[in-house]
Order: C-alpha cells, then sequence, then structure tokens
C-alpha cells in the first residue's frame, strides 16, 4: 500500500481555516492543535506527538479552547504532504517520512521556545550522586555518546536531548531512548535503550553539579577551563530553545541553576576516558552533594 | 588626554541579568548574549550620561578600591560601544592604536581587573541546534550548525 492510498483529501485549502480533523492537547504548558484532512495521517501525528513528548500530554476536549500554536498536516493533490503552522504553509515534500521527521523535530522545538514555565537546553544530561551533570551542545557534536559512557560508568541517565530547567533551576528528566549513531553518521542513528546500555534511569528533578560545554575533537587531549558563572550561561544561551521568546526567565534559570555549579569547556577526545574524568572530578568534589 | 564625553548606557531591547561579579546583557534585538566582567559591568553602571569618563574612573576607584586611570575606562567605553551597549556614540580615546597596546600600556599600571566584554550569537534556527531537521535543501540555509547548509538527506536532515 503506497503511503497515501488510503488518504481521503478533503481538499486542497491553502487558506482554510481548518483542515476537518483536529485534536488539541497541552504538554509543558503549551497548548496545542493538530489538524489534518486525513485521519491516518491524523493519528500518525497524534503517535508521533505522544512519542515526542513521553506521553506528557494531556488531551482536552474542549474545541473553544484558545492553543498557543496549530499545527496542519494536509494531505494535497498529488499526494503530497504539506506541514502548516498557525494555518500558512511552511513546508511541503512528496515524503510522509520526511515530513513526519520534520514535524516530530518542530513540534518540540516549538513547544520549547513557547513554554512559559519551563526552560529547555538542548544538552545531554545524567544524574550522578544527587546532581546533574548537564552536557550543552549542538546536534552531531557528541552528547548522547559522552551520555552513553557516562551511564555506563554508573551516572543516571537523565535526557540526550534537553536539560528541562524550573524558575528554581532544577534540572528535570526526559528520557527518551538513545538516539546513538554508528560511525557518527545521522543516517545511521540507533534508537537504544537504556537498558541495553545497562543503566539506570535518574528519577527526580537534580541540581546541578557540573556542566561541561565540550564537542567531540579527533585528537585533541582533555584540557577544559573552568568559566565564570557569567560565561558559563553565556555558553547556554546558543542551547537555551525559548531565549529569545522568554529571556528574562532563561536567564534566571540558568542563573540559579548553575550558582553551584562548576563549569567546564574545552574539546574533548574519545568519550570514555573523557567520562571517566568527568566522574572523578565529581567524587572529588567537596561541594557535590 | 582629556576627551570630556559622557557615556549614556543603553536600557531599552535589553535583559540584564545580575551574577555574582559579572553581569549579563542580552541584547533582544541582535539576539547576542554579552558577560560583562566586574570592571565593564562597573564602567557600564556608571555610564548615565552625566558622568564624564574621569568622574567614572574615580566612582570605580571608590568602588572597587584601587588606583583606575582612565585609560581603563575607556577600554570599556570602547568595548561597550563596539557592542552596542551605550546610547551614544563616543570618539574613542584610541583611535589609531590597537588593543594590544592600549591593554599592554593599562596592563601594567592598573592592579583592577582589565575590563573584558565576551559576546556569543544565539541561532536564528532553534531547530538547528536540536535536530537538523529538514524538508528540502532551502530548509538548510538557515540552518548553520549542521553538517550542511545545502544538502537536505535523504533521512531528511540537513547533512551530506
Amino acid at each position: 500500500m503506497s503511503e497515501t492510498s488510503s488518504a481521503t483529501i478533503v481538499a486542497e485549502m491553502p487558506d482554510a481555516r481548518d483542515l476537518g480533523l483536529h485534536f488539541v492537547f497541552t504538554t509543558y504548558g503549551v497548548a496545542v492543535r493538530i489538524e489534518s484532512n486525513d485521519d491516518r495521517v491524523l493519528a500518525k501525528a497524534k503517535a508521533i506527538a505522544k512519542k515526542a513528548f513521553l506521553d506528557r500530554l494531556e488531551f482536552i476536549i474542549d474545541d473553544n479552547r484558545s492553543v498557543d500554536i496549530i499545527f496542519g498536516i494536509a494531505v494535497i493533490e498529488g499526494g503530497a504532504f504539506q506541514l502548516r503552522e498557525n494555518r500558512e504553509n511552511i513546508s511541503e515534500t512528496p515524503s510522509e517520512a520526511i515530513l513526519m521527521n520534520f514535524f516530530r523535530s518542530y513540534l518540540r522545538v516549538s513547544v520549547a521556545e513557547r513554554s512559559k514555565d519551563w526552560i529547555f537546553v538542548h544538552a545531554g544530561v545524567v544524574g550522578y550522586n544527587g546532581r546533574a551533570i548537564v552536557i550543552p551542545g549542538n546536534s552531531f557534536s557528541g552528547k548522547t555518546t559522552l551520555v552513553a559512557e557516562l551511564v555506563k560508568f554508573g551516572a543516571e541517565y537523565m535526557s540526550d536531548e534537553y536539560a528541562i530547567f524550573d524558575s528554581d533551576g532544577m534540572v528535570y528528566p526526559f528520557q527518551r531512548d538513545l538516539s546513538i549513531r554508528v560511525n557518527g553518521d545521522r543516517r545511521n542513528a540507533v534508537e537504544t535503550k537504556l537498558e541495553a546500555l545497562g543503566g539506570r534511569a535518574a528519577m527526580s528533578a537534580l541540581p546541578v553539579g557540573l556542566v561541561i560545554c565540550t564537542e567531540y575533537v579527533p585528537g585533541e587531549s582533555w584540557a577544559p577551563v573552568r568559566l565564570s558563572l557569567g560565561n558559563g550561561i553565556k555558553e547556554m544561551i546558543p542551547h537555551t530553545i525559548s531565549i529569545r521568546l522568554n529571556t528574562s526567565l532563561a536567564l534566571k534559570a540558568l542563573n540559579t541553576g548553575l550558582s553551584r555549579a562548576i563549569i567546564l569547556k574545552g574539546a574533548r577526545p574519545e568519550s570514555g576516558p573523557v567520562a571517566k574524568e568527568i566522574l572523578s572530578l565529581a567524587d572529588s568534589d567537596s561541594n557535590w552533594s | 588626554m582629556n576627551n570630556p564625553q559622557f557615556p549614556i548606557a543603553r536600557k531599552s531591547g535589553l535583559v540584564v541579568q545580575e551574577v555574582p561579579d559579572e553581569v549579563l546583557v542580552y541584547d533582544l534585538d541582535t539576539n547576542k548574549a554579552h558577560c560583562l566582567n566586574k570592571t565593564a559591568a562597573a564602567v557600564w553602571r556608571s555610564c548615565d550620561g552625566k558622568n564624564s569618563v574621569s568622574d567614572i574612573a574615580k566612582n570605580i576607584q571608590a568602588e572597587l578600591g584601587s588606583t583606575v586611570s582612565d585609560d581603563l575606562v575607556w577600554l570599556a567605553i570602547d568595548q561597550l560601544s563596539e557592542n552596542a551597549l551605550l546610547e551614544n556614540e563616543l570618539q574613542s580615546q584610541f583611535a589609531g592604536q590597537s588593543r594590544r597596546e592600549v591593554l599592554k600600556k593599562i596592563g601594567f599600571a592598573s592592579i583592577v581587573a582589565v575590563p573584558v566584554i565576551a559576546s556569543l550569537v544565539a541561532p536564528n534556527n532553534a531547530l538547528a541546534a536540536t535536530s537538523c531537521a529538514c524538508v528540502n535543501p532551502g530548509a538548510c540555509l538557515t540552518q548553520t550548525t549542521c553538517p550542511s547548509t545545502v544538502n537536505c538527506n535523504g533521512s531528511g536532515i540537513c547533512a551530506p
């Protein structure tokens, strides 16, 4: 069966107010409405939304409820797919798989940007002896690899994507399966269960003990420099999703959250030896717990 | 050399976070984050349009308890101006001199930390930082932190 054979095309309605079918949910304080003109596509979008936020969705029945953002996935003539944001077309592709992959990422970022109570920082996070180790970084910087190594050496898994701060600077778990790349190639990323690494999950929010601003550079030696609090927050800002829309809260949460943390910056070599050194540093820090 | 100018700290379009011994400033217009060290922050706070550079030097001397030269204040003013953290444009005291030359001159004469403003730009595209997802090559143009800004690969990632 082709990807679109079961599609029920209502109409190509670039200016229509609604694609006909929809559901509404809230997550992390953000209300989202998702629309489609195809019930199969809508069901898929629902599954993606649930997975994107680890089932932390509250579905809303009230159709008149105002929302923060509206997404639409339209099946258009010719079987292509359109992604709409607030009823404006933002992307179009003949591949349903690519559109859904894009939608999952876009949905996560959109909620992270609009959350008023939570600050999402793109980072890997583990817990260790009651405090969090936060590793901010862009995609392809090697966060997940380092997180996986830390977990193998006894740290508790919190996230390989987001450090989620509350306004008091505590970091909350966001434990999706780890997306581990084979030979650094994104196309070969494998969703890996925590259990497969022999790891444990952190169960509660933790204060930050250590921030590691790093990226993998082959052949580099591990010689990070310690940053001041202000410079540490500055390094976190490019990875803070809501920095433009919720600047005050983001700066406050980072200031509070990092106020008792050691903040290090430096390129790193292979993750195994570095993970050991990071945990040794935590072990030797008298302020750790 | 006396250069009686009266700098004014910019207030609008900025979010300011006080950090022990530093000030963090986020510029909403340029999406730049600036970290001002203690000396740069002290100078910036004194830029009220009423204080001359010499007045600011005296204020900071009183605040930090160490001798502060006009040159040191000018070094901060130059950086504040460069980062659009002042309302008014001032004629630099150091025209024709490199910052290295100025630092050398000040460095030996001052025990107060040299003013430093470290800056970073937040990315335009939050998606780039988190996933590099795309549906076509055009979507990669602004994803400048991804492995490719020209290619959307078969997996829908801005990468070769």
